[in-house]
C-alpha cells in the first residue's frame, strides 16, 4: 500500500467514526431516564399512572431521537439541544408524578382501611352517665381535629349498652351517649349536619353479656366514618 | 428606469403567497398549550400546591409567565415549550401536594383508630 492509499483510509475511517458519532452526554436525559425506570419498576406506580408513564416514555423517546439527531455529521440539522433538555424536562416531571400520584393512592388506601369505625369504649363515660370523662373528651377532641381537617367527611356516631337492666333505661342512656360526642364535636367546630347521633341500646353486641368484660365492651359509642369517594 | 422598475414588480398571486409565508412563519399562539398550563396551575393553586411543594409550583408560574412574555416576543416554539414544561411542573406539584395531605391524613387517623380501639 502506498502513502497516500494509507491517508485516504485513514480520512475516510474518520469520517466514519464522526458519521456514527454517539450522541453527546446530556445530564437531564441521564436523570430522567434513571427516573422513568425507577417508575416504571414499580408496579404500585404501573397501577395508579399507566398514562403518566406512557407521557413520560414518550417524552424520553423524544428526547433521545433529538440527541441522536443531533449527533454525527448532520448533527447540525438536528433540532439542538434545548430540545434534547425540553423533551428530557418533560418525561423526568412526568415520571415523578406518577411516582406522587401512587404514594397518594397508598395513603388513600391506608386511610380508608383505618377510618371504617372508631370505638369509643364506656370507659370513657361517667359510670352509667352519658358525659364523657376526661379522657374521652381528648379523645372527642382528637376526632374533631380528623374531621376538621377533613371537610368531605360525615360521620354516624352510634351509642350501644350491654343487655342488663330496662330495655328503656338502655335505650336512654346509648342515645345520651351519642349525643353527648355529637355535641362535644359540634363545640369543636364540626357542623352539625355532619354528625348523625343515634342510639341502639344493647343491639349488635361485639362480646357476650354474660361475662362482666364481655358486657365492658357492649357499652361503647361507635363512630362510623364515611369514607371519600377516591 | 423604466425597465428597472418592471423588474421588481411582482404579481399579485405571488405577493399574496409570500404574505401568508410570512404569517406562517411567525406562527401562531400555541393556544392548547397555554390553556392546559393556566388550567394546571390554577388546580395545583387550590389544592395548596404553594405551601405543600413551593419549588416545582413557582417554577410553573414563572414558566408559564415566560410562555406568555414569548407569545410577545413571537418567539412561538420557545412559548410552546415554556407552557408545556409549566403544565408538567404545575401537575407535579399538585400530585405532591396531594400525596402529602392523604399521608398526613392516614397516619392521622391510624393514630385515632389505634388509640381509640383499645
Amino acid at each position: 500500500m502506498k502513502n497516500h492509499d494509507l491517508i485516504v483510509l485513514a480520512s475516510a475511517s474518520l469520517v466514519l467514526a464522526a458519521c456514527s458519532g454517539t450522541p453527546q452526554p446530556n445530564a437531564a436525559l441521564d436523570q430522567a431516564q434513571a427516573t422513568y425506570s425507577t417508575a416504571s419498576r414499580d408496579p404500585l406506580v404501573q397501577r395508579a399512572a399507566p398514562e403518566k408513564l406512557t407521557d413520560a416514555q414518550e417524552s424520553l423517546q423524544a428526547a433521545q431521537t433529538a440527541s441522536e439527531d443531533n449527533s454525527g455529521w448532520m448533527g447540525w440539522l438536528g433540532p439542538g439541544e434545548a430540545e434534547v433538555d425540553h423533551s428530557a424536562y418533560l418525561a423526568q416531571r412526568y415520571a415523578q408524578t406518577a411516582i406522587e400520584t401512587a404514594k397518594f393512592r397508598q395513603s388513600a388506601a391506608t386511610a380508608a382501611n383505618a377510618a371504617r369505625i372508631m370505638t369509643l369504649p364506656g370507659t370513657l363515660f361517667a359510670s352509667d352517665k352519658a358525659a364523657l370523662n376526661a379522657q374521652g373528651t381528648q379523645a372527642a377532641k382528637e376526632l374533631a381535629t380528623f374531621m376538621n381537617d377533613r371537610p368531605d367527611r360525615t360521620a354516624v356516631i352510634t351509642g350501644y349498652t350491654d343487655s342488663t337492666g330496662s330495655a328503656q333505661l338502655n335505650a336512654a342512656l346509648s342515645q345520651a351517649r351519642a349525643d353527648s360526642v355529637k355535641a362535644m364535636l359540634v363545640s369543636d367546630g364540626i357542623d352539625a349536619s355532619r354528625l348523625q347521633a343515634r342510639g341502639m341500646g344493647p343491639a349488635n353486641p361485639v362480646a357476650s353479656n354474660a361475662t362482666a368484660a364481655g358486657q365492658q365492651r357492649n357499652r361503647r359509642v361507635e363512630v362510623a366514618i364515611s369514607q371519600t369517594s377516591m | 428606469m423604466i425597465s428597472a422598475h418592471k423588474k421588481w414588480r411582482v404579481s399579485a398571486p405571488v405577493a399574496l403567497a409570500t404574505t401568508l409565508a410570512l404569517v406562517a412563519c411567525a406562527g401562531t399562539p400555541p393556544t392548547a398549550e397555554l390553556r392546559g398550563a393556566r388550567d394546571s396551575v390554577a388546580r395545583a393553586q387550590f389544592d395548596g400546591a404553594a405551601q405543600l411543594a413551593p419549588q416545582p409550583f413557582q417554577s410553573a408560574q414563572d414558566k408559564l409567565n415566560s410562555a406568555q412574555g414569548s407569545v410577545q416576543n413571537n418567539n412561538m416554539d420557545l412559548a410552546k415549550n415554556m407552557a408545556q414544561e409549566a403544565q408538567a411542573d404545575a401537575d407535579y406539584a399538585d400530585a405532591v401536594a396531594n400525596a402529602h395531605k392523604a399521608e398526613t391524613g392516614a397516619t392521622q387517623l391510624q393514630g385515632l383508630s389505634q388509640k381509640l380501639q383499645r
